[in-house]
């Protein structure tokens, strides 16, 4: 799996210094409350999922804004506007015409995860997960084509 | 260990506070940010050098976990086990607490000035507690020996049994003692 089109290069000088920022602005913006978690996997896997009611986790539409700071990241910190034109012809693509939103997400945490080099597990853990959604969305496509074919013609 | 790394004590205690971070809960969250930071602090390297050696670790396939503990145990002369007691890595928790705790058994048992104490590595740091913590075992021991002749002493003039008291000639073996008899008083003191 090679990497996406989405990004160039993730730095770890460059992600050192925005997880700096965030940590600290997070501290800020929650009355000094600290960010109780390690911030690669905040910006990351925390922006695809969520905890279910049966305490498992399910796969979730990221926020565009969560898409951008990685596409930015991964661009030598391009600016907002370069990298709205990056996330708009990448889902004007025939790649994400399925996917959407969440599958530009799980390209960009697998290019995120495969440059830093930060851990293995994640790495592991992120090419799961985008095969897991494309599993689903495959069977979601194969259920509506089914339910199309059932109905009887008008 | 991986780092063979060493900070100084004022360092880590001015970078905590001037980041308003807790050191070990964010080394258990393994940002990559505070290792970087320790790193280049501890090496004294510049970014670009520092950056190129984690990442070089990296490649090797050296986890930033692995990092992260190499650290942890130069910060406190030790590995730490999971749910360690006495190094608790929550939030609230700041090493310089812990530091400001180990300069208060310092000061206590051999009166060390705090600007020495600041001057430390921390590598030295721990090895001068191992070192206060051993004299005191070993001055502990003394007094206990010392306490345990002078009531052995009492016991045998009480019993009619007490023999005349030992002198040390000028080269500081007993007066008419047999050899083994100095022998036996040598090992005594030195605690063997």
């Amino acid at each position: 799996m090679g990497r996406s089109r989405l990004s160039r290069q993730f730095k770890l000088f460059d992600w050192n210094q925005f997880s700096k920022k965030l940590k600290q602005e997070y501290k800020l913006n929650n009355d000094g409350k600290v960010l109780d978690s390690n911030t690669a996997v905040h910006v990351t896997f925390n922006q695809v999922t969520k905890k279910n009611v049966f305490g498992g986790t399910s796969i979730k539409e990221p926020d565009i804004d969560a898409v951008l700071v990685l596409i930015k990241l991964g661009n030598n910190n391009c600016k907002d506007e370069d990298a709205c034109k990056i996330l708009e012809d990448a889902l004007s693509e025939e790649e994400y015409s399925e996917s959407g939103l969440t599958g530009v997400m799980l390209d960009l945490i697998i290019d995120f995860w495969t440059d830093l080099k930060l851990s293995n597990e994640h790495l592991k853990a992120a090419k799961e997960l985008k095969e897991l959604y494309l599993k689903k969305l495959a069977e979601l496509t194969v259920e509506d084509k089914e339910t199309v074919d059932d109905e009887p013609a008008d | 260990m991986i780092l063979n790394i060493e900070f100084k004590v004022s360092d880590l205690m001015d970078y905590e506070r001037t980041q308003d971070i807790s050191l070990l809960h964010e080394l258990e969250c393994y940002e990559s940010f505070v290792i970087f930071d320790l790193i280049k602090l501890g090496k004294g390297w510049s970014d670009d050098d520092t950056i190129k050696y984690i990442e070089g670790l990296l490649s090797q396939g050296i986890s930033i976990q692995d990092i992260a503990n190499d650290i942890v145990e130069a910060l406190i002369g030790r590995q730490v086990e999971e749910n360690d007691e006495k190094v608790k890595r929550d939030i609230n928790t700041k090493y310089s607490d812990i530091l400001e705790d180990y300069y208060d058994t310092f000061a206590l048992a051999e009166s060390l000035s705090i600007g020495e104490f600041l001057n430390m590595s921390t590598r030295f740091m721990h090895r001068y507690a191992k070192g206060v913590n051993s004299r005191y075992v070993q001055n502990m021991n003394q007094q206990i020996r010392k306490d345990y002749r002078y009531i052995g002493m009492l016991l045998s003039a009480v019993t009619g049994n007490l023999k005349a008291c030992p002198e040390i000639d000028m080269n500081g073996n007993l007066k008419g003692a047999s050899a083994y008899e100095q022998l036996e008083m040598m090992h005594r003191d030195r605690g063997v």
